[in-house]
């Protein structure tokens, strides 16, 4: 951990034109997440394209901006309108919707605000501490390593997502096979093309990730008979007392750490963590049973939980390249369209980026507590916000940016085709994140398979000859193993309940 | 759920026979003996048996009712949009980036049923100028001009 450079990063970030890009990003994140049905991803992916015109830094001090203020403004309307503005605030809404019903709205969305920010703030430092420590160890790495880890993260991801087993392994395996289209990387022969020259280079990345999170979300959105528009509870009081604060204070702490560690896994997002934070204070509780009945735990833990893994989710994208959630696979990216490869090497080469990507990530968290504080009543009102305008909007910016990456209307193509898939997807229960994970991670497997097969001159023993390569092989059959466990458990658990139900 | 699931596994089941299939045609081996048909070779293995698993689970009443579902109406809307946006597309060569994204606005809020006309032309000329001059002049991304009277 280099301190000078992190206070260059710092000096960097809060330079006149950053600082208010980060304004701008952190209250437009906010209120892309207040929106139903507007994720972080989503934004994060018509964005990527307007960065190609900004620096690096200015660049990522946006994306992160947007991040984290997403994240943390999908609680808004779990609260305001028990509809969950990004997937990670499901849990938000359960504790928060019931405070704004008991006429505490404005007390739940402080709480929301004051948790993700903390919470943000401790992944970001996790983030900042532990990143160049594994990103040291990661230089150690060689293709065998980077074989087993691509295979763990892709087991993790498969292992969370979803109902099904089986229809997560098709998302996956759907992932891997467009990883194929365009020329295979040792000998240049290229595959499943059909004679098109677009596709000689591969599915491309942005393209598709705007399909799958844009086209997709708007398709879905369309095709409902009545464009809601929602009527929002009354705020009042916005911040908690202070002996009320002092009470969540641990609850805070520990789901924030919970969040950060889960968000370090590749593969888990802030659906999981916010989950997994909610049980953890639910289980701890002396009131458990109070749980659900509009209690300020019930949003905190749950929201720190979420913004938890912000911060958790860069460290695998930063110093593997492997990223941890569909947000940071979109960063991604964003880091390799600026011409960056994201792993160890970026910590030897590029530490005028990665410490500014740190201190932006302090930052937006910060700017998240201030400006989520000063401006909830506003947030409340842009739920107000007509589909009828926004969807139009999300339509050309989706064109635009799918447009922009190669100047090419193929991508367009793409990403519309691909918005057909999600939508078919998405209705028949696959779900999307393990398609653009696997995209990434496809090649990252094959390429060091075919390398590591290179130094061994053909031998499949050097997978068996490291260690780390075999730890997480081993965790990757463990994760799938337990995945189906899990899910056997479960059934057995409905098929009791359903025999109770009929007895 | 169950009707959808099956048809989903076969068809599965013959994208893995067709990538196989392909795969053939891919030849071309290096010094330790993988090809560029191996990993096709292996994800067509996968489809095959991911196939088999979705229809075995459906038959065995072992799936899970869709929270959503597709209706004809939600299906007529995308497809009206999409038809939209294509032409839109098409025509962007002709007319440019510019008018013919106002116009593809405007024709977009009209089928969401916008009732403001001054709402309607507002957000058409505001949201398509906006995303021009700033995708045009600030990240100078060279976006397709007017040329209908040129041709």
């Amino acid at each position: 951990m280099d301190f000078n450079a992190l206070v260059q990063g710092f000096v960097t970030v809060f330079q006149p034109w950053n600082f208010l890009l980060a304004i701008f990003a952190v209250v437009a994140g906010i209120m892309v997440g207040a929106l139903p049905g507007l994720t972080a991803t989503m934004a994060c992916a018509l964005l990527v394209p307007v960065t190609f015109g900004l620096e690096t830094v200015p660049a990522f001090v946006l994306l992160l901006g947007i991040y984290c203020g997403a994240i943390y403004g999908g609680s808004i309307s779990g609260i305001l309108i028990n509809i969950p503005g990004t997937p990670s605030a499901a849990a938000t809404m359960m504790d928060g919707f019931a405070m704004a019903k008991k006429g505490e709205a404005g007390k739940a969305l402080g709480m929301a605000c004051i948790a993700s920010a903390v919470a943000g703030l401790i992944s970001a430092l996790f983030m900042t501490f532990l990143s160049p420590q594994i990103a040291k160890i990661a230089l150690e790495f060689g293709p065998p390593e980077y074989f087993g880890i691509a295979c763990f993260a892709l087991s993790v991801l498969v292992m969370i997502s979803g109902k099904s087993l089986t229809k997560g392994l098709i998302a996956a395996v759907f992932g891997l096979s467009l990883t194929t289209v365009g020329m295979d990387p040792n000998t240049g022969m290229d595959r499943f093309t059909f004679g098109s020259e677009n596709l000689l280079g591969g599915i491309t990345l942005l393209p598709a990730i705007i399909g799958m999170f844009a086209f997709t979300q708007i398709f879905e959105d369309i095709d409902k008979p009545v464009m809601k528009t929602y009527q929002a509870a009354k705020i009042g009081k916005i911040i908690p007392s202070f002996k009320e604060l002092k009470r969540v204070g641990l609850v805070v702490f520990k789901s924030s750490l919970i969040g950060s560690f889960l968000g370090s896994i590749p593969g888990i997002g802030g659906e999981t963590g916010c989950f997994v934070a909610l049980g953890e204070a639910k289980r701890s509780s002396k009131h458990p049973e109070k749980f659900g009945t509009g209690i300020l735990e019930g949003v905190a833990a749950p929201e720190a939980g979420n913004n938890g893994t912000t911060g958790g989710a860069m460290i695998p994208m930063l110093t593997l390249g492997i990223p941890g959630d569909a947000v940071t696979a979109v960063m991604l990216g964003g880091l390799m369209l600026h011409g960056l490869t994201p792993g160890p090497l970026l910590f030897k080469n590029h530490l005028d980026i990665v410490y500014p990507i740190f201190a932006a990530m302090i930052m937006a968290n910060i700017l998240m507590g201030i400006l989520g504080l000063t401006m909830a009543r506003f947030y409340a009102r842009v739920i107000n916000i007509k589909k009828t305008f926004l969807i139009p909007a999300i339509l050309v910016l989706s064109i635009i940016g799918a447009y922009a990456i190669q100047f090419s209307f193929f991508d367009v193509g793409l990403a519309l085709a691909f918005g057909i898939i999600g939508y078919f997807m998405r209705y028949y229960g696959y779900p999307l994140s393990p398609v653009m994970i696997a995209l990434i991670l496809g090649p990252i497997a094959e390429q060091n398979f075919c390398r590591a097969l290179m130094i061994s001159k053909g031998s499949y023993s050097i997978f068996f000859r490291s260690p780390i390569c075999d730890g997480f092989l081993i965790l990757a059959m463990a994760s799938l193993g337990f995945a189906l466990y899990q899910r056997r458990k479960q059934a057995q658990r409905d098929a009791e309940i359903s025999e109770e139900s009929r007895g | 759920m169950k009707k959808a699931d099956i048809l989903v596994g076969l068809l599965i089941l013959f994208l893995s026979a067709a990538m196989f299939i392909m795969t053939r045609k891919f030849v071309g081996h290096t010094y330790t003996g993988y090809g560029p048909e191996r990993f096709p070779r292996f994800l067509a293995l996968a489809w095959g048996i991911l196939g088999l698993c979705l229809i075995i689970n459906a038959l065995r009443n072992k799936f899970f009712e869709e929270e959503m579902k597709i209706t004809r109406f939600g299906l007529g809307r995308m497809a009206v949009v999409l038809g939209v946006t294509v032409a839109t597309l098409v025509s962007m060569d002709y007319l440019g980036f510019l008018a013919a994204t106002v116009i593809y606005i405007f024709i977009v809020m009209t089928y969401l049923k916008e009732k403001s006309w001054l709402g309607r032309i507002l957000a058409s000329f505001g949201i398509a100028t906006s995303v021009y001059l700033i995708f045009r002049y600030i990240m100078v991304v060279p976006l397709p001009e007017f040329r209908l009277f040129q041709l």
